[in-house]
């Protein structure tokens, strides 16, 4: 028996526009989540491509409201109850192409342990700070996502970009509270070639984000404890409140990174092939005006996804494999105090790899989407199947998605 | 526009290269060893000598320990160690002609980052503390009372003390802090003293004021029953020995029965009472060897501060306070007084640290843990209380009521 329980509400979520020859009309999700599983380039890093495999025009607007509530779950998530605003579209623009998409999340977490701090739980991020009390979080997120592409030049290339903002604010709400503040911007320029059927691309990948989180509590004669993490179950007593209380944490991070893409499209066929490469280094820094180290991370990532569709007059076949692989370094730094007494700062005099973890990912998933042949009142019936779950609903066609995943992830504490 | 792009890229990639520089090359931490040499040469050949000592290498900042033991040459080596900053500890003890003999010495903060160190650590001898520190309550009581902080200070030893001219004061810094205060003395050698913010003196000719062993004597900052003025109070000080009362000042009421301890030095004293930081303070008992001289102070390199140098040698006994477990790497009292810190990690909730006992003698006298350790020698009360355990109180109190 299932012990976590998803209830999940999309009003307004059928609010599309399609417009398909100059006409407008409304649109269903299985005929969206075709439109989108055609465009392979869509799903790459690679934006510039989207010029090769378009989207259909069209335009969204979605409210939800989620309810997760049970006993299986992380300790920090808690049971989280979210109100979800998205809207999205995809549009020509002159000759290019452009598609957007923004949404907003209002996320209440109840009865959230052992994370004082972060907005976003992070398995690869040793440095936080915990506490054992039982708490709950609000949470406000902003996400905003485009994509454009220039029409093919010269019949050879076409450049595009991705670009994500997003910001992040939230607060937990006992002692020992915190007022959290994430920002981040991404963006992946990218270049496509294209020699007939078959087309190549190369994207550059850069994001940098700043995160902020200030401590304190609402009972100021009251300390409370709580632990610096390091990394697979060491810690140090820490102190929230107080002169000798923690101040504010800082989280910088930096990524760069690169794709490549090979793809073929053919009169019934596509196929898309990328692999890529990350490198990201988050340095958490705390007390603004005397920073000191807590830690910083290094996380090497490479994966790469394929990408086969395969279309008929009455269906459409999607096959995608992904492989992924994450290894990330966890460093601490010594640091002792400059007495000097005009410089007054703490000095790192020696770091060292501390703890170590790795993932391994590899998924395999089919799609199959069919017309078919009965039609109750405008809608068809279609099922979703996994290795689980089989979860009847009704849209425009028969579809059927299987998927199959295996996961594999280690991490070692170096010394204590 | 492509220009502008580039230039972008160009400058997202030096910001990114900065931080990938300073996370470059940095390899897997290895243990890494260490040898220590305990040296007892400025020890009287009176004294007997411990057949070992124990040496403890503490890493503050990774909540991480190690226990060695010497031989009986006095040296030990450990190859267990992470890279960092200790304070190594050692500690012996011997008994002789009588009396029970403690060996302390210590390295702070030294950096042990590269294996195969060697270390020398000077000990030093003292007989078992005779006047000691036993409960100090300084963190107030519910609605930000702070004017029932008291003193405890018991007769450890097996011999009659006199308290006559006993001093007792706060260090400076005030609070456990990063700050540090590079004192300029005199004689060029600030390591030979500690710096009181105040100091205040028993009166007494000598011989007035004896305390027998097993019997406390308790300095009120205000010797009044505070259960009756601040009902959060947990404390009656209306039967303590002496208080620091100020005089010329009439917001706080003199006990006629308690002796006013006398005012000696008073750069950290100020308004109407004697208030040391309710988030802990670093205090000393001390027999001074020449009489304070109030314009005898001295100052800290580029600070205004101002505090009274009293030699190591004349302290009888020390004990670092600081706000939270946080807070230990940045104590202030040097490690040859107290190696360690303790704290109860709140305020202004009637929390005390007191001693803890170490034996207790056929008749019925406790003697309390006196190590120089404050970590391992004291432990957190949930609430102050005056003479706990019940030690005796001086035949001269005549004003106690139990």
């Amino acid at each position: 028996m299932k012990k976590y329980i998803i209830a999940s509400v999309l009003a307004l979520s059928t609010l599309f526009v399609a417009q398909a020859q100059g006409s407008k009309s409304t649109i269903y999700p299985t005929a969206l989540e075709l439109n989108q599983a055609k465009a392979t380039w869509f799903n790459s890093n690679n934006a510039a491509g989207m010029i090769l495999t378009p989207l259909s025009d069209f335009g969204t607007l979605s409210v939800g409201y989620d309810w997760k509530v049970g006993d299986y779950k992380l300790q920090q998530e808690g049971n989280l109850k979210t109100l979800d605003i998205n809207t999205s579209g995809s549009r020509p623009l002159g000759k290019a192409r452009v598609w957007g998409e923004f949404s907003y999340q209002n996320i209440t977490q109840e009865d959230t342990k052992f994370n004082t701090l972060r907005l976003t739980l992070d398995p690869d991020m040793p440095y936080i700070l915990a506490d054992s009390r039982l708490s709950y979080f609000k949470k406000q997120t902003y996400n905003m996502t485009m994509k454009a592409a220039t029409p093919v030049l010269w019949d050879l290339v076409a450049f595009g970009a991705t670009a994500n903002y997003y910001t992040k604010s939230g607060a937990k709400q006992i002692d020992p509270r915190c007022e959290s503040f994430e920002y981040g911007i991404e963006v992946k320029p990218s270049a496509v070639f294209t020699f007939g059927d078959h087309s190549a691309g190369l994207t550059f990948m850069y994001k940098n984000a700043f995160d902020r989180y200030s401590p304190l509590n609402s009972n100021n004669q009251q300390d409370q404890p709580a632990f610096n993490l390091r990394g697979v179950g060491t810690f140090v007593d820490v102190v929230v409140g107080s002169f000798g209380g923690l101040g504010t944490y800082y989280y910088k991070t930096n990524r760069l990174g690169g794709a490549l893409q090979y793809g073929y499209q053919g009169l019934n066929a596509k196929v898309l092939a990328e692999g890529y490469y990350t490198y990201q280094v988050i340095d958490v820094f705390h007390s603004p005006s005397k920073p000191r180290r807590m830690g910083s991370t290094i996380q090497h990532v490479a994966g790469g996804n394929l990408q086969t569709v395969l279309e008929g007059d009455s269906f459409t076949n999607k096959i995608t494999l992904d492989g992924y692989m994450r290894s990330t370094d966890g460093i601490e730094y010594i640091q002792m105090i400059d007495a000097t007494y005009e410089v007054q700062q703490w000095v790192t005099i020696a770091k060292f790899i501390r703890s170590k973890y790795d993932f391994t990912g590899l998924s395999l998933s089919m799609t199959s989407t069919k017309i078919a042949e009965q039609v109750m009142t405008g809608w068809r019936v279609f099922r979703v199947s996994t290795l689980t779950d089989w979860i009847p609903t009704f849209c425009l066609s028969l579809l059927s998605r299987l998927k199959t995943y295996m996961e594999r992830s280690t991490a070692r504490r170096i010394l204590w | 526009m492509k220009k502008y792009i580039l230039i972008a890229i160009v400058l997202l990639t030096a910001i990114s290269c900065e931080q990938f520089k300073q996370v470059a090359e940095i390899e897997e931490v290895t243990p890494i060893s260490a040898n220590v040499k305990i040296s007892a040469a400025g020890i009287s050949a009176d004294t007997p000598l411990p057949s070992s000592y124990t040496v403890r290498f503490i890493n503050y900042g990774e909540n991480f320990e190690i226990s060695k033991t010497t031989d009986a040459s006095g040296n030990v080596s450990t190859s267990d160690l992470i890279p960092g900053v200790y304070t190594v500890t050692a500690t012996g003890e011997s008994a002789g002609g009588g009396f029970t003999y403690y060996f302390s010495g210590s390295l702070t903060n030294i950096n042990i980052l590269t294996g195969g160190q060697n270390f020398n650590i000077e000990v030093a001898s003292s007989k078992a503390g005779a006047l000691i520190l036993k409960e100090i309550y300084f963190n107030g009581s519910t609605g930000y009372y702070f004017k029932d902080q008291f003193y405890e200070i018991y007769n450890n030893s097996e011999e009659v003390q006199y308290a006559d001219g006993m001093g007792i004061g706060n260090i400076l810094p005030t609070q456990a802090s990063t700050a540090t205060y590079n004192w300029e003395v005199p004689d060029g050698k600030p390591e030979n003293y500690i710096y009181l913010a105040s100091i205040w003196q028993v009166p007494g000719d000598g011989n007035d004021f004896p305390v027998k062993p097993g019997e406390s004597i308790v300095i009120a900052q205000i010797a009044q029953n505070h259960t009756a003025i601040k009902p959060t109070s947990p404390v009656d000080l209306s039967g303590a020995e002496f208080e620091t009362f100020i005089v010329n000042q009439s917001v706080n009421p003199d006990n006629p029965n308690a002796h006013n301890m006398i005012l000696a030095f008073d750069k950290g004293v100020f308004g109407t009472q004697w208030l040391v930081t309710v988030f802990g303070g670093a205090y000393a008992i001390f027999m001074p060897d020449k009489e304070i001289d109030p314009n005898g102070w001295v100052k800290p390199q580029g600070k205004s501060d101002q505090a009274y140098p009293i030699p190591i040698d004349c302290v009888l006994d020390a004990v670092e306070i600081v706000n939270n477990a946080t807070k230990i790497n940045q104590k202030r009292m040097p490690t040859n007084l107290d190696a360690g810190a303790t704290f109860t990690g709140a305020t202004y909730n009637c929390n005390s640290v007191s001693r803890k006992i170490r034996e207790t003698k056929a008749d019925g006298r406790h003697i309390y843990m006196d190590t120089n350790n404050s970590s391992d020698d004291f432990q957190l009360n949930s609430v102050a209380m005056v003479r706990r355990n019940n030690p005796g109180v001086p035949s001269w109190n005549t004003w106690y009521k139990k």
